[in-house]
């Protein structure tokens, strides 16, 4: 436990979004965010340990965590790697609804809620994302690297065409929500 | 050489550090600052988040979806509902079926009368409430200590 306490990086703006939703009232989004964020990483790290691989880094900031790993890990195991996150997101969505609905809890459902989103937006077939991960490691393993490349920057920069469209269309309209705009815009500048 | 490029590589090191510092240092007291005036002043919070909400309502939006992956409702009306709340929101007093997050506890002596509709002047009222407590300025503060009021 204290290795991976130890391998935890984290960059001074990650404090920048928590500062911000406890300032507009929404500690309790900013609780089921922080447990839905963590089960994500805990289904990439339970996989990079099924997998043989090796934490390199785990990284906090502005937009969110990140795990960065290496060793000497099968295609098999980069794709199971990479997938584990948003599978784990997935139950922790159906699991948070269904005990929501039996206990009548509402953050519950704010938790399902988040957790399928964080799912959703991770399998974007858009590197460096969960989705776009497994999409390259296919390609390299199917056609190569340099095909694998290519094949990974035509698909994120098709992927933030349409987000910046939707998100135009959505700012053009009241009541004018940039969300989506910000989201073409992560999808942009985020760094493998 | 060996000496020169040794202390060119100290100055170079040495400022990184620094500058990460400075800036872990002032982000810190940005956070501070949230948390501070989330209990110092609760209702400024609140009328914040609610302009938020006016613009995207982003709980009522993924309890929306919550509700649909449940089996409460079908899932196309779940997702209907939680982009209407998140790209065309109702305003908090008429949506019944948002999850508000449980009452903020009210700030010491906050006046819950004075609530209206511009949160600017609601926050000066706040502040000013919140001097005057720390000052102890009320006369019923002082009322059981046998003092005169106004001291």
């Amino acid at each position: 436990m204290s290795r991976i306490i130890a391998k935890i990086d984290p960059s001074p703006t990650a404090i920048l979004m928590p500062a911000a939703m406890i300032l507009l009232d929404a500690w309790q989004l900013l609780v089921v965010t922080v447990v839905a964020a963590a089960f994500h990483e805990i289904g990439h790290y339970a996989a990079l340990r099924v997998s043989r691989g090796e934490l390199k880094r785990f990284k906090l900031d502005l937009i969110g965590c990140s795990i960065q790993y290496g060793g000497n890990m099968s295609y098999g195991g980069e794709i199971f790697t990479a997938l584990a996150g948003p599978l784990m997101s997935a139950v922790l969505a159906v699991a948070a609804a269904l005990l929501g609905r039996l206990t009548g809890c509402a953050p519950l459902y704010q938790l399902a809620g988040v957790s399928g989103a964080l799912c959703v937006f991770n399998l974007l077939p858009c590197f460096p994302l969960d989705g776009g991960r497994a999409v390259y490691k296919i390609c390299a393993y199917v056609w190569g690297l340099d095909v694998a490349a290519r094949v990974t920057f035509a698909l994120r920069c098709a992927v933030a065409v349409s987000l910046a469209l939707l998100g135009v269309w959505a700012v053009l309209q009241p009541p004018h929500n940039p969300s989506l705009l910000i989201c073409a815009a992560t999808v942009i500048i985020i760094k493998s | 050489m060996t000496v020169h490029r040794s202390r060119r590589r100290r100055g170079r090191t040495a400022q990184k550090p620094r500058h990460g510092a400075s800036l872990l240092v002032f982000l810190c007291g940005v956070f501070l600052l949230a948390v501070f005036t989330r209990i110092a002043f609760p209702t400024f919070s609140k009328a914040l988040g609610d302009r938020v909400d006016g613009v995207t309502n982003y709980r009522a939006a993924f309890a929306a979806i919550g509700e649909g992956l449940s089996g409460e409702k079908k899932f196309s009306v779940a997702f209907a509902e939680a982009w209407g709340l998140a790209f065309n929101p109702k305003s908090p007093a008429e949506d019944a079926n948002t999850a508000r997050p449980t009452p903020s506890v009210p700030a010491f002596n906050e006046n819950t009368a004075n609530h209206g509709d511009d949160p600017v002047s609601d926050a000066a009222a706040e502040f000013t409430d919140a001097v005057a407590a720390w000052r102890m300025i009320s006369p019923d503060a002082w009322s059981g200590f046998g003092l005169p009021t106004g001291v």
